[in-house]
């Protein structure tokens, strides 16, 4: 997708120059607002220590759609490869299935998420005890680390001495304990970066009132350098009476918008997962059907590498992502216990010009308030 | 020539050779690399503030210099696009800056020579010296070979440099495979360089053409001196004489009762007997086939004997390639290949893909410059296929820690079957076998639910069993 990679110093702000100054050496904790360039900072680093000849370089994400993201960045330009990007918990499974296969018997796929990872995590912990050494890699990078646990990181901490992790603790979609705040304990440089690029100022006002910071130094809208005189942000709810309803709307603003922002990406978000059957469904009868990639785990054509445009991504796997467009489908199914704040304000900043909701009935008062328009004030002499 | 250095952090260097932004104030007169990345020369004459820089100097932090400017400023690598990138060793030992005989002398017929035998044996075509490509000459080891003697005439290092990395350059994949290896031309260039100094006055005999071969192989000039019919005032006798010759070292040769290298320099001597000169090449066509080298040593004869010997279009030919051979060259003048030496070292070492090296902006879309030495350029032609074959110890290397690209394609959901499975075939054998085995392991890796059947051992080597070249 276009505009999704940028790789010149030019483009940088001082506190992006500072991160990239950083020789491959040490731990390092970058954190930053959504479209900051975390992402974009650490597969530059990551390039950047492989070219040192450091090249058992290991990037991990939490979710698969931004594995595929970065993935997609990589091949094109042939300076990792793509088994180097994956995530973390595929990773661990791997690493444990060569290093302790025996214990794999025991693991129980069917355990709640956490419990999964619990075991994970132990398993992890033997399986580095047959490594012997911490330089089983090069240089591991992570992003997305505000999702993972600070034990899973000390785990990784256990196999090499260079390591680099991003995060925002605002994007944190898991309830994993305060893993950004304990990083500096463990001995992690923090680089800070406080401005953001790729949302527009809409956009910024909405995903600041769905997760209001402390201190309005901190807001997206505060530190936004979108460049509005370049393409106009727009930020909209709408309410329609069927779900049909919603996306004969969303397909015609999503036609329009391929027109406008041509070789861009579209992200229809959606908040649970057997909405994507139903959009398949919908999707099938118009003559978008073959231009849309459905993130789901069977099919092949979920990743960006399928070079399709439009993408239907479950809201707890978007991080990371990021669309000229994206399209929140069906908010009236979000609900308890996806109610988590983190997440609607990780899903919003997932757009750069142009965000719409959609819903049938009641939703969530945080996405109400979220994209509720501020009115002015009357003039006075309407209230006299 | 003089110069001023100017010690950089790299991140500094990207903005001054693309002029966003300007020099410090002060340079030295020493470039000393041992608290910074990199030192960028400006000729002192010209040294202003917005002076273009001439030549970086890269220590032992290049790896993170081009790294960091590949990865950060993307545009302004290589770096050999704005100036002569040369590392600090390189600098001192070719004694660039003290140098000030910017100019090469006359190039010996030898030289031109030779790239000419190289140019016909690389092509592996028709013997045809008049439709042969002037442009090719840029592409032949020997053209760059002969670069480095004249510009460094009194340096052993600067030469055995130089065919260090052809040799290297050589075993890189990505580059198409040439039918004369720098190991055969090594031989010859040596011979070449022990003949130049010669007077040429001695050499421009038809004797001076037995006594090369008796000094590179006894038996095989016996048997040309043997052969009077070569010698004889008949035209009709010399190729009589030349098919007996090459009769006997191809029958020798079939019997493996003659070294390799004995037979082309036995069969190019013959030919230049049988000619009076450079008249009878085509006699080699068979024997060219077999012995691509044989061209080349023919041109070294032939460029020993002089142009006296030589018949209108070798004439031609080597006069085109001596002008090439003798261009002008200053250390602080623009590089006129696609990529310098310690680029291409660092870029071959780092990287495995064909496509980072196409990627580099250059002058022919098939092929790469590179300056092997300040002054020294070859072409090498990129190889057809894009598939590289990863370099062994680095795959190795990763194999152990991470997944191979084919269990990189398993999905979540084949990863949990697999689970199952494990934890199924756990509990079959619970009762016979304790839990820890290698074959669960190999349940992620070898028999993973999308890896395809891998052939045997066995089964690639007989699948990467070719008949003997030329057979």
């Amino acid at each position: 997708m276009q505009g999704s990679w940028w790789t010149k110093i030019e483009q940088m702000d001082e506190d992006q120059k500072r991160f990239v100054k950083l020789d491959a050496d040490g731990l390092h904790l970058l954190v930053g607002p959504p479209g900051c360039g975390k992402t974009n900072l650490i597969v530059m680093r990551a390039r950047f220590i492989y070219g040192t000849g450091l090249k058992n370089v290991l990037l991990l994400t939490f979710t698969r759609a931004l594995q595929d993201f970065i993935r997609t960045g990589v091949e094109e330009r042939k300076y990792l490869e793509p088994r180097q990007v994956q995530t973390f918990k595929r990773w661990a499974l791997s690493h444990i299935a060569s290093y302790a296969p025996g214990l794999l018997g025991s693991y129980d796929k069917n355990g709640s998420f956490e419990q999964q990872r619990q075991q994970i995590v132990e398993m992890l912990q033997v399986a580095n005890q047959q490594v012997g050494g911490r330089n089983l890699f090069d240089a591991i990078l992570v992003d997305e680390v505000q999702d993972l646990h600070i034990d899973e990181i000390k785990a990784l901490m256990q196999l090499s001495e260079r390591i680099t992790v991003g995060g925002d603790v605002k994007q944190m979609i898991y309830e994993s304990g305060q893993t950004i705040a304990e990083l500096e304990k463990l001995g992690f440089t923090q680089t800070k970066l406080r401005f953001h690029y790729r949302i527009g100022t809409a956009i910024a006002e909405v995903a600041d009132k769905a997760l209001q910071p402390y201190d309005d130094a901190d807001k997206l809208r505060t530190n936004c350098n979108y460049k509005e005189d370049e393409l106009q942000s727009r930020a909209e709810l709408q309410e329609f009476p069927t779900r049909q309803a919603q996306f004969e709307a969303m397909y015609k603003t999503v036609e329009r918008q391929l027109r406008s922002y041509p070789g861009e990406g579209i992200g229809i978000l959606i908040p649970r997962t057997f909405m994507i059957d139903e959009l398949r469904e919908m999707f099938k009868k118009t003559p978008l059907a073959d231009a849309v990639a459905y993130h789901d785990e069977e099919t092949k054509d979920h990743a960006f590498r399928s070079g399709k445009l439009i993408h239907v991504i479950v809201f707890k796997s978007a991080k990371g992502t990021e669309f000229r467009a994206v399209h929140l489908f069906g908010l009236e199914e979000l609900q308890y216990p996806q109610n988590r704040r983190e997440l609607l304000f990780t899903v919003i900043t997932r757009a750069k010009t142009a965000l719409t909701g959609y819903h049938s009935g009641k939703i969530l008062a945080s996405v109400a308030t979220a994209f509720a328009k501020v009115q002015p004030p009357p003039p006075l002499a309407d209230l006299l | 020539m003089n110069f001023s250095w100017y010690p950089l952090p790299r991140q500094d260097l990207p903005g001054i050779l693309e002029r966003r932004s300007q020099l410090p104030k002060a340079g030295v007169m020493t470039p000393d690399l041992s608290s910074t990345d990199v030192v960028l020369g400006v000729r002192r004459e010209i040294t202003t503030s917005d002076a273009a820089p001439a030549v970086v100097l890269v220590g032992s932090a290049r790896k993170e210099l081009f790294s960091w400017v590949s990865t950060y400023a993307e545009e302004a690598f290589p770096l050999s696009q704005f100036c002569r990138v040369c590392s600090i060793e390189d600098w001192t030992q070719l004694e660039l800056e003290k140098r000030n005989d910017l100019t090469v002398g006359a190039p010996a017929s030898i030289w031109p020579s030779i790239v000419l035998g190289e140019m016909l044996g690389q092509a592996k075509g028709d013997l045809d010296v008049a439709a042969v490509p002037i442009g090719r000459a840029t592409a032949c080891s020997s053209f760059a070979m002969a670069r480095a003697v004249l510009l460094y005439p009194c340096n052993e290092l600067a030469q055995s440099m130089c065919v260090e990395r052809l040799a290297v350059i050589e075993c890189d994949p990505r580059f198409g495979r040439r039918p004369i290896s720098v190991e055969l031309l090594k031989k010859i260039w040596n011979a070449a360089i022990s003949l130049q100094s010669v007077p040429r006055k001695e050499l421009n005999t038809p004797d001076t053409v037995l006594k090369v071969v008796d000094a590179i192989d006894k038996r095989t000039s016996d048997l040309l001196m043997r052969n009077t019919l070569l010698l004889s005032d008949s035209a009709e006798d010399r190729v009589v004489g030349f098919d007996s010759v090459a009769d006997t070292l191809l029958d020798r040769w079939g019997q493996k009762s003659l070294d390799s290298h004995a037979s082309p320099v036995a069969l190019a001597a013959a030919a230049i007997l049988a000619g009076r000169g450079t008249s009878h090449i085509r006699l080699l066509g068979p024997s060219s086939k077999l012995f691509p080298e044989t061209l080349v040593w023919y041109a070294l004869l032939a460029g020993v004997l002089g142009p006296e010997w030589w018949d209108k279009a070798w004439m031609r030919l080597t006069k085109g390639i001596e002008r090439g051979l003798a261009q002008f060259f200053r250390p602080d003048e623009p590089v006129s290949a696609d990529i310098c030496w310690s680029e291409y070292e660092w870029l071959s070492r780092t990287y495995d893909s064909l496509e980072i090296l196409a990627s580099i902006p250059r002058s022919v879309s098939t092929s790469l410059a590179i300056e092997l030495l300040p002054g020294v350029n070859c072409q090498f032609r990129f190889s057809g296929s894009t598939h590289i074959q990863s370099r062994v110890s680095e795959g190795d290397r990763l194999a152990e820690t991470v997944p191979t690209d084919d269990t990189a394609t398993v999905s979540p959901s084949n990863l949990a079957k697999a689970v199952d499975l494990l934890a199924h075939a756990q509990a079959l054998l619970k009762p016979q076998a304790p839990l820890r085995g290698q074959s669960q392991s190999s349940l992620f890796t070898d028999a993973s639910p999308t890896n395809e059947k891998r052939p045997t051992r066995r089964g690639v080597e007989r699948a990467s069993k070719k008949p003997p070249s030329g057979q």
